[in-house]
This record gives C-alpha cells, sequence and structure tokens, in this order.
C-alpha cells in the first residue's frame, strides 16, 4: 500500500484533532466532577457553622439557666418575696413562661379551591398581613397573650411572609394557622365581628375564593413560651435598676 | 487510509498524556475547534479519494474554517447569540456530506 502526500496531510490534522479532543474529554470530566465536589464543601462548612452556632446556643442556655437559679436562690435565702414575684410577672409580661386561661382560637387555613386559570393565585392563601391584622385586632380588643401555632407573640416577635409559609419568631409556619388568644372570649369574640372589621374583610375573601376563617370561644386555652433565648445585642439598659 | 487512523490515536495519546486542561470559559471555542478539523479531515479525506487533493486549499482551509468558528463563537458571547450553533450546523451538514461521499467512493 503506498502512502499518497494527500494521507500525510489528513494525518497530522488528525493529530491536532486528537490533541483537542483529548483535551476537551478531559476538560468536560473535571467540570463535571468539579461541581459536585464544590457543593459538598458548602454543604460541610455549613453544617460547622450551624454546629458552632448550636453550641454557642447551649453554652447561653447554662449560663442563663445558672443565673436564673442563682437569683431564684438568693431570692429565697433573702425571704426577698418582692423579687421573685417581680421576675415572676415580668416573666408572664415578656412570654418567657407557659400561660393559661380563657380566650379564644381563631382558625385561618389557604382555600381548598383550585385558582382558575388567570386568576391571582395569591387571592386563595392567607397572607402574613392578614395573621397581622387578626393579631393587631386582637391585641386592641385587650388580648394578653398570643400565640400563632405555638409561637408565643412577644414584644419582638415578627409575622413576615417567607415564601410560602410565614414566619413567625425565626421559624416557619405552615397553614392551617391557629391564633390561640388569651383574654375575654366574648370581647375577643365581638371585636373579631365588628363591622368593617377583619372578619368582615376575610369573610369577602372566604366567599368569593374559599379561605376559611373560624373563631372559636374557649374556657381554657394553654400558650406555651417564648422559645428563643431573646437576648439583646445592642440594646442594654440606661442604668441599671435595683 | 490506515495514516489518518494513526495520526488520530497518536493525537488522542499525546493529548490524554499531557493531560491539558483549559479553563471551562473556552470550552464552547475548544469545540468548535474539533469540529472544524473534523471537518477538514474529513473534506481532506474526500478529496483525497477523488483524486483532487490541494495540499494548500487543505491547510489554509483548516485554518480559516477554526478562526471563523472561533470568531462567531466570541461574537456570539458577546451578542448574547448562540452564533456558534451556525457553525456548527454548518459543520455538521458538510461532515455528514463528505462522509455520503467518501462512502459511496469505497463502496463502488
Amino acid at each position: 500500500m503506498k502512502v499518497e502526500k494527500w494521507q500525510v496531510s489528513v494525518a497530522l490534522v488528525c493529530i491536532i484533532l486528537g490533541i483537542l479532543i483529548a483535551v476537551q474529554f478531559q476538560t468536560q470530566k473535571s467540570i463535571s466532577e468539579a461541581v459536585p465536589t464544590r457543593r459538598v464543601e458548602e454543604l460541610a462548612s455549613m453544617l460547622q457553622e450551624a454546629k458552632a452556632y448550636q453550641n454557642a446556643l447551649d453554652q447561653e442556655e447554662d449560663r442563663l439557666q445558672k443565673q436564673l437559679t442563682q437569683i431564684s436562690l438568693g431570692g429565697q435565702q433573702g425571704n426577698n418575696k418582692v423579687v421573685k414575684e417581680e421576675i415572676r410577672q415580668i416573666k408572664v409580661l415578656a412570654g418567657l413562661t407557659e400561660v393559661q386561661g380563657p380566650g379564644v382560637t381563631v382558625i385561618l387555613d389557604d382555600s381548598q379551591k383550585a385558582p382558575k386559570p388567570g386568576e391571582d393565585p395569591n387571592l386563595y392563601i392567607i397572607h402574613n398581613e392578614d395573621i397581622l391584622k387578626v393579631v393587631n385586632e386582637l391585641w386592641a380588643a385587650g388580648a394578653e397573650a398570643m400565640a400563632v401555632n405555638g409561637q408565643r407573640l412577644t414584644a419582638t416577635s415578627e409575622i413576615t411572609c417567607a415564601g410560602p409559609t410565614i414566619s413567625i419568631n425565626q421559624t416557619r409556619l405552615a397553614p392551617p394557622y391557629v391564633i390561640t388568644v388569651i383574654g375575654d372570649p366574648n370581647t375577643l369574640n365581638a371585636a373579631f365581628h365588628l363591622r368593617g372589621g377583619i372578619f368582615e374583610a376575610l369573610s369577602y375573601f372566604a366567599k368569593q375564593y374559599g379561605i376559611q376563617v373560624k373563631i372559636e370561644k374557649k374556657e381554657k386555652v394553654v400558650l406555651p413560651e417564648y422559645k428563643g433565648n431573646g437576648i439583646f445585642k445592642y440594646a442594654k439598659p440606661e442604668k441599671v435598676g435595683e | 487510509m490506515w495514516l489518518p487512523f494513526l495520526g488520530l490515536i497518536l493525537g488522542l495519546i499525546i493529548g490524554l498524556a499531557s493531560s491539558v486542561h483549559i479553563s471551562p470559559i473556552y470550552v464552547n471555542y475548544m469545540a468548535m475547534a474539533v469540529l472544524a478539523a473534523l471537518d477538514s479531515v474529513f473534506g481532506g479525506i474526500r478529496a483525497g479519494l477523488e483524486g483532487k487533493f490541494d495540499n494548500k486549499i487543505f491547510v489554509s482551509g483548516f485554518f480559516t474554517n477554526t478562526l471563523l468558528a472561533a470568531l462567531l463563537t466570541y461574537l456570539g458571547d458577546k451578542l448574547g447569540v448562540n452564533l456558534y450553533l451556525a457553525a456548527t450546523v454548518g459543520f455538521g451538514m458538510r461532515l455528514f456530506q463528505n462522509l455520503a461521499i467518501i462512502r459511496r467512493m469505497i463502496l463502488q
């Protein structure tokens, strides 16, 4: 078999082609391998951060528990009932203890109906604004303590939109939203049903889109304590009280 | 006919042994270069079998094709249009055409 001139040229280009293919192949391989490892590292560092944060919180809790027992012990030894009583009251006020009493529960839930084509699906779900309005109305009606899906509302509790869920006390809650309220059941019920009030606004959506709103008077409801650490990083008392 | 295959295998061995990596940004350019080279190889084999092979045309074709493909890719990158698809389609069609002609020649 004789070697023609053209075959030499083609062979030379073939060498280049081979190199190109090999390099391309290796590059693609390294790309497809590199991405998952980066992801793993990312996740590992996230896990480490979360663990460190948890450790810090655990230590904080220990410290506070010790402080608390010291304070209450000191109160007993010094027979200082006033301090103990004051701590108890402050804790109730701040939502740091479980409380129980008469009240109402308000249940808000998304619509069971599917949105019609072209309709805004936002009309069919409960938003953080709805909960905010209900909560505000009930505070105004003299509610003394409230919790939404087991999250006690405190002075710093937020009620924000968190994608498809609602975030309260940095915890994501999903519907149905059960707002448990302590206060005079009759007053709270009446305030909720006030003409032109929140119930009227919500029942329009209930009729139109199937959102569910319910209020029930209760003889006794139990509210859990606020579970956050409640430590202020920036706000410090102007003068340390006695 | 064995020489081009030998060249291809030799090139693959060189490329794999050197373990050269290029930046992922240039993967598209590389792909275009591979296509251009493939096109030139098939064009060259066809011309050789037809007895019309011209070294100048072959070599200049290889380089201009590669350059144009790279230029199109670059322009496409800047314009946000996948212009390298034009080169892909062009090279792809020519590849198949050349392959069909080579096949016919070998079979006849």
